[in-house]
Formats: C-alpha cells, sequence, structure tokens
C-alpha cells in the first residue's frame, strides 16, 4: 500500500498549493469568455469559416451548437493549456529542492525510484483533471447554452459535417490523446525538475521547448521535414484528427506512438538522472 | 435590297411568332404549379460538394406561395444559395424578360421545347435562363440559370406522384463552387503530407420529396 501512500502524499502536495487552482480557474475564466463571445457574436465567427463557400451555397440548421462550440473552446485552448499543467509539474522536484525538503524526502524508507514515480502518476493525475475539467466546461455549457447538434468543422482539405450521433466517442477520443499530449508535457517538466534547484527554471525551459518545437513544426522549411514528424508538438493537435473524415486510424496510431515514445525517454532519463541526484550538496 | 428587306421582315415574322409560342408553352407550365398556393414535403438531402464532407440529411420543407420557403432541418443541410424555385421566380415577372424558342431537344428520351429567357435589365442578378419543357405534358424538365453572383445553376426535375401539380419528386441541383481557400489560422494542418484529392468545381445536391402535403 506504500506506493499508493506516496502518491497520495504527492497529491495532497499538489492540491495544497494555491498555484494549482489557477490553473482551473483560469480555464473557467478563459472557456467562459469564449462562450459569452460565440454567444454574442458566434454567427459572423462561422460566417467566417463558411466564406468560401457562402456565395453559392447556404447553411440550414443549427450550426452554431454545443457541439461547434466544444471545438471552438478546444482549439483554443490545448494550445495554451501546456502552460498551466507546468506550472504545477515543473515544480514538484526542483521546489522540494528551492525548499530544502528533499533531502528529508530522500532519508525515508522509500527507493528514489518509487519517490519520483508516485510524483508522475500525481502530474498526471492533475493533468488528468485539468483535461475533464476543459471537457465538463466545454462541451457542458457549450451544449446547456446552445443546445447540440451537428458539428461542422473545418480541416485543411475541406469540411466535414459530423452527424449529432457520432460525435461523443470522437470527443471522448479526442481528450483521450488531449490528455496523452498534456501528459508529455507533464513528464518533461518534471524531467527538466530533476536537473534544476528551482521552480522557475523547468517551467521556463518546458514551455521554450514548446514554443521551440512549435516554430520548428509549423515553419515551411525542407530543412525541418525530416525531423518535424518526430517533434511532440507536432502531434499535440491530433487530437483534431478525431474529427476527421474518413476517420485517420493509422496517423492518430502514430501520434499516440510518438507521444508515449517520448513520455518513455522523459521518464527514463528523470530515473536515471534523479537516482544519482547529488542532494548532499 | 427589295430581297434583303423581305428576308428581314420574314425573319422578324417568325422570331415575333416563336417568341408569341416561347410564352405559351411558359405560360402553360407555369400555370400547373402557380396552383401550388402551399405545400410541406419531406426530403432527403444528398450533397456531393468538393471539398465537403456531409452525410444525406433529412429535413422538411414549407412552402407559401409567392416566395416564401423555409428548410426545417436537425441536422445541418446544404442547398443551394439561390432557392430552389428560383427558375419559378424568373418565370413569374413576365414584364423582365424576352422569352425565345430554341427549338426542340431531348431530355432522358422526352421531346422538350427549348426556351431561353433574357432579361430585359441589366441590373438583374441573372444573365440568362433555359427551360427545357415537356412538350406532352408541360412540365419543366430541366433549367440552367446563369447570374452575375453565383455562377451557373443547372436543375433537373424528376415527376412521379405529383405530377398535376408540377411538384417534383426528385431534383438534381448542380451548382458552381468556388475553389476552396481555407481562412489561415482556423483549422492547423497537421498531416500536411496527405495527398490532396482534385477537386472538381460543380457540386450536386439531390433532393428527394415524399410525404407531399399540397393547399
Amino acid at each position: 500500500m506504500k506506493p499508493f501512500k506516496n502518491v497520495y502524499n504527492e497529491w495532497v502536495k499538489i492540491i495544497a498549493k494555491p498555484r494549482s487552482y489557477l490553473g482551473i480557474g483560469a480555464i473557467t475564466v478563459l472557456v467562459a469568455v469564449i462562450v459569452f463571445a460565440l454567444k454574442a457574436d458566434g454567427l459572423s465567427f462561422i460566417s467566417f469559416v463558411t466564406a468560401s463557400f457562402e456565395q453559392t451555397l447556404t447553411f440550414q440548421g443549427q450550426v452554431l451548437n454545443g457541439n461547434l462550440v466544444a471545438f471552438i473552446v478546444l482549439q483554443m485552448l490545448v494550445i495554451h493549456v501546456p502552460l498551466l499543467v507546468a506550472l504545477i509539474t515543473g515544480d514538484l522536484i526542483s521546489g522540494e529542492s528551492a525548499m530544502g525538503t528533499l533531502r528529508l524526502l530522500l532519508t525515508q524508507p522509500v527507493s528514489r525510484t518509487q519517490i519520483l514515480a508516485s510524483k508522475y502518476i500525481a502530474g498526471s493525475m492533475y493533468t488528468a483533471l485539468i483535461v475533464i475539467w476543459l471537457g465538463i466546461l466545454a462541451i457542458g455549457l457549450g451544449r446547456g447554452m446552445f443546445g447540440t447538434g451537428d458539428l461542422m468543422v473545418l480541416n485543411s482539405d475541406g469540411l466535414v459535417i459530423i452527424p449529432e450521433y457520432d460525435i461523443t466517442w470522437r470527443y471522448i477520443g479526442a481528450f483521450a490523446v488531449a490528455f496523452l499530449a498534456l501528459n508529455t508535457v507533464a513528464t518533461l517538466s518534471i524531467a527538466l525538475s530533476c536537473f534544476s534547484d528551482n521552480s522557475v527554471g523547468p517551467i521556463v525551459a518546458t514551455m521554450s521547448i514548446i514554443i521551440l518545437f512549435t516554430i520548428i513544426g509549423t515553419l515551411d522549411v525542407s530543412v525541418f521535414d525530416s525531423i518535424r514528424p518526430y517533434l511532440f508538438t507536432t502531434h499535440m493537435a491530433s487530437w483534431r484528427s478525431f474529427f476527421e473524415d474518413p476517420f485517420p486510424i493509422e496517423e492518430i496510431k502514430n501520434s499516440v506512438w510518438v507521444l508515449l515514445s517520448h513520455q518513455a525517454a522523459f521518464w527514463i532519463i528523470s530515473f536515471v538522472y534523479f537516482n544519482r541526484k547529488d542532494i548532499t550538496t | 435590297m427589295k430581297n434583303f428587306f423581305s428576308l428581314t421582315f420574314l425573319i422578324l415574322t417568325c422570331a415575333l411568332s416563336f417568341g408569341q409560342n416561347a410564352q405559351q408553352i411558359i405560360d402553360a407550365a407555369e400555370k400547373k404549379y402557380t396552383a401550388v398556393k402551399k405545400f410541406t414535403a419531406d426530403v432527403n438531402i444528398q450533397s456531393d460538394i468538393p471539398a465537403m464532407k456531409i452525410l444525406p440529411a433529412q429535413a422538411q420543407i414549407k412552402y407559401a406561395s409567392p416566395n416564401q420557403l423555409e428548410v426545417v432541418s436537425k441536422s445541418i443541410v446544404v442547398l443551394p444559395k439561390q432557392g430552389f424555385r428560383e427558375i419559378q421566380n424568373i418565370v413569374s415577372q413576365k414584364n423582365k424578360y424576352t422569352a425565345v424558342y430554341m427549338g426542340m431537344e431531348k431530355i432522358n428520351g422526352k421531346n422538350t421545347h427549348l426556351i431561353t429567357l433574357l432579361p430585359l435589365s441589366d441590373q438583374e442578378d441573372w444573365i440568362m435562363a433555359k427551360l427545357w419543357i415537356d412538350a406532352s405534358e408541360s412540365l419543366i424538365l430541366q433549367s440552367q440559370t446563369t447570374t452575375k453572383s453565383s455562377g451557373t445553376l443547372k436543375v433537373k426535375y424528376q415527376y412521379q406522384n405529383q405530377k398535376k401539380w408540377a411538384l417534383p419528386d426528385v431534383m438534381t441541383i448542380e451548382v458552381d463552387v468556388q475553389k476552396f481557400k481555407i481562412p489561415k489560422g482556423i483549422a492547423t494542418d497537421l498531416h500536411r503530407n496527405r495527398e490532396v484529392k482534385s477537386q472538381g468545381n460543380t457540386g450536386k445536391i439531390t433532393l428527394t420529396f415524399s410525404n407531399y402535403k399540397i393547399n
């Protein structure tokens, strides 16, 4: 039962920090602002999306509905949520190191591997909490205020209209992949946290890596073509693939594989380093 | 010179006489559908539009003369911007066009009169309209409207149960669709190496009507 107790202890440490509620509060405010904006002027946003077709075609039915609102919220927020995750997970080890409690923790009759693993699990739980809260707010608030209906999604090769009965499983899959992407950010920041003795460094480093990889991923320069498919940031938007038709199962599997490989690599690096970390100086 | 005037007179006489025939043919067709003051019908809408993936949708159409049309659906449905009774609206404004009889043509094995409508004013959005009217039943079997704003709209009509009201059971609408342009920043291209299939520029929307309730 000791591993569970370790995880519980780490979880208590996370929820005891006021900054843990900053992410939840920020998501709540951002979703509320987006939903309010769409309620006030959502139709002009829709016409911006459908402008290419509207010279000859007209869209009838409830285009602006809760499912579309949830999709827009996800699209707008998933880019920013990594910062909120890194804010907590980047502090898990370096924060203790800065406060001097790491030494005390490592004197307990528990292996370093177990301590690090419990921090990883607690960090993943916090990430899951953020994703679930985002899902509840986006879908719940969206459907509550706008009703439900078919989902109109603009992809790079055209417009896809997904019938209402075919949406829920796509959202579950999309949130699962979004969790995987955010958990990759969490493992990266925990790994960086092992190398630092102050809280700010790993958080800033995590965000810097995400920004750098995102720029490399979006720059349309052929020199990056070979590395782009292996960057985890390239696959952070793969939740969108759940809303494509035909369903790109192979591409999703590839994204999941890349994200899990990154997580494994971060775990290994951090376990190796943390087990040898000098805490005496 | 005398021969030239005789020839001109002959051509004008022929044109005028055919022009009168053209209007009579249109009037005969119009008489059928103007008897419909209102109707409702269930409609299945199948859309095959470049750069758009949409499953067939079910809707209800409510029409009230002369020009009120409402489409009620729980699903998102795509229809041509030019209403699906566009040609009937043009035909009804008799003082705004000239009808020219172009001859006979076969449509699906049926003899039809081909009539071209030309607007009298260049302020109209439509530039030209063509009508293929069944010679034996006075039903519009096909129409083609060329507009300034929306390109060409081609409609094919199939009649079965509501022939006497000139209400079709199946309508196939072909519309010009502009090349799809994606607004920057709206969609991210995750799989940018994916091959994009070549897209045509004509969209096809098939409306299959059932459960007509007329007047």
